[in-house]
């Protein structure tokens, strides 16, 4: 049995293809969410009255108490600190990237989550966890994460 | 009994269903969920586990899309699975919420139902395509409509139905469609026979009128143990039976005029539950209807007609909302009559039933008395039969 499997070298491929592609709505929440990043370059939160903190990306419902959160959105202001960071050299198909590529994970003070976003204006080297990193805005907005360009360290 | 717990069901809830809806499925599933919880007077506090069901992944274009649910669905720092039969999860899930309970493992389960298909574009139908064997099937573009019509034409062809009555399925649950909040704008509608008939023919025999639409919609239960609806104020309905069976995958090596799958997952729901003479016993059914013939097909599957006789019920009246000695089918509209969010739409068959039985129907309740019903859903490689009887 064992012989009988495995012998690929006479073996036929067909391609072939799901016939299908997507569009995505944003949501209830990331509908106000992206916008405000796009028409307003403003980082809203959306608050969870029961939780008392804030959920950056926003959303229309408290994932622990499972309750809706307030419409009362607020702005998150300061800059966000590097909770974790990778630094990364292949591309997503496996592809040797041309320079480095830093990504790290943004949290602020009294928000729960936060963001995943490209960190530059540093060498991979240089970067700490514990760091402050503040939005750059992309010179054209559309209304989507890549609003911002980046973050880079900042003063506190 | 040789279960740990019996389980009962004590709140549903459904979204609005729609052509496109603003909504992520995330938010789709915390809008079921919550008014599931609402309507039962719990919170997620209360929740000891959560399931999930959702149609396949592919209409909502995102992988792994159980995981992407959870927390929409309330499963946060909660044992949490989601179970999956396709166009059979709606009905599956309150199977899988069962045995849960039933095993004495949790007192409480949410269960939750989402389906998001608009994103899928040109048309979901091409998710459909995917489905199927990609040498044999897929090369000859099939897709569910015309792989519908091949059983329909075999139905028609074994006992002579005529197509008006076929559109008389499809007048019927959109008329009842049209009492029913979560109706998906359009679907839900007053028509005469002669429209229907005229719709466009899309794979002879399925008509458009005669085929339910593409929708966005959530949906929930919440099952609990005996003890625990000792505590709750309202009456309980207990799930007094469940079934599941599986057909071949392969159309060729099928009867296609008749639903064996039901038949079997009936006959396994009907033991559980004492059911010697299901027309006798149950009072109320929905039988899952995304095509007009599909309702009278999976009415005989159900043993609540005998084979080809389904059809000369529904002239009777046997199967219509305010009969007195029939069994309503379809009373909340069914998926022709209120829309076909997949998994959503099976989990509001087994919702009507449930208000139905708690008198909670409002326009839709029914003339007759009503003790126990159930409710049916098909779907996977539609091979898989899953039903679901309720009783007071």
């Amino acid at each position: 049995m064992l012989d009988k499997i495995g012998q690929t070298q006479n073996m036929r491929q067909v391609a072939g293809t799901i016939p299908i592609h997507h569009r995505y709505t944003l949501g209830v929440a990331g509908e106000r969410f992206f916008r405000a990043l796009r028409d307003e370059g403003r980082l809203l939160a959306a608050p969870c009255a029961r939780c008392k903190v804030a959920l950056l990306p926003p959303k229309m419902y408290c994932e622990r108490c499972f309750r809706e959160t307030s419409e009362e959105w607020v702005e998150v202001s300061g800059p966000g600190r590097v909770r974790s960071f990778t630094v990364l050299r292949y591309d997503l198909d496996g592809q040797p990237l041309d320079a480095p590529q830093i990504v790290a994970l943004l949290e602020w003070p009294g928000i729960r989550g936060g963001l995943l976003h490209r960190l530059g204006e540093i060498a991979p080297g240089a970067v700490r966890t514990g760091m402050a990193a503040e939005p750059v805005w992309a010179r054209q907005r559309t209304g989507a994460l890549t609003d911002i360009s980046h973050f880079r360290p900042s003063s506190d | 009994m040789p279960y740990k717990n019996r389980v009962a069901v004590v709140g549903a809830g459904l979204t609005k269903f729609m052509r496109r809806a603003l909504e992520t499925s995330k938010e789709l599933a915390f809008e079921g969920a919550s008014a599931a919880l609402e309507d039962a007077g719990l919170t997620i506090d209360d929740i000891d586990c959560v399931v999930s069901v959702t149609a396949p992944e592919a209409f909502d274009g995102v992988h792994m899309n159980g995981e992407y649910l959870a927390d929409g669905a309330g499963a946060w720092g909660k044992p949490y699975m989601r179970t999956y039969v396709g166009g059979g999860s709606g009905v599956f899930g309150l199977v899988t919420g069962w045995y849960h309970i039933a095993s004495g493992h949790f007192d409480t389960c949410l269960v939750v139902a989402e389906e998001k298909m608009s994103p899928a574009l040109p048309h979901p139908q091409g998710c459909f395509n995917a489905i199927y064997d990609q040498f044999t099937e897929r090369p000859l573009g099939v897709n569910l409509l015309w792989i519908f019509s091949l059983e329909m034409n075999r139905y028609m062809q074994t006992y002579g139905v005529p197509m008006e009555t076929f559109a008389r399925v499809a007048q019927k649950n959109k008329r009842n469609g049209l009492d029913h909040p979560s109706a998906q704008s359009g679907v839900a509608a007053d028509l005469d026979i002669e429209d229907i008939m005229a719709s466009e023919i899309m794979a002879w025999p399925v008509q458009r009128l005669m085929v339910s639409p593409v929708s966005d919609g959530g949906g929930a239960m919440v099952l609990v143990s005996e003890r625990f609806a000792r505590r709750l104020s309202k009456p309980p309905v207990w799930i007094e039976g469940v079934g599941w069976n599986l057909d071949t995958s392969y159309w060729t090596n099928r009867d296609l005029y008749y639903p064996r799958y039901v038949e079997k997952a009936a006959r396994m729901a009907y033991e559980m539950a004492g059911i010697s003479d299901p027309r006798r016993d149950i009072h109320i059914a929905e039988p899952y209807d995304p095509f007009a013939y599909k309702e009278l097909h999976h009415l005989e599957g159900l043993m609540l007609a005998d084979k080809g006789q389904a059809p000369k019920l529904l002239e009777q009246g046997f199967w219509d909302r305010d009969t007195e000695t029939g069994i309503p089918a379809s009373p909340s509209g069914g998926l022709l009559g209120v829309g076909n969010p997949i998994a959503a739409a099976g989990m509001m068959k087994c919702a009507e039933i449930y208000w139905q039985l708690q008198g909670e129907a409002g326009p839709r309740q029914v003339k007759r008395e009503v003790r126990r019903g159930l409710a049916q859903a098909w779907g996977d490689l539609m091979q898989v039969g899953t039903v679901v009887v309720m009783g007071k």
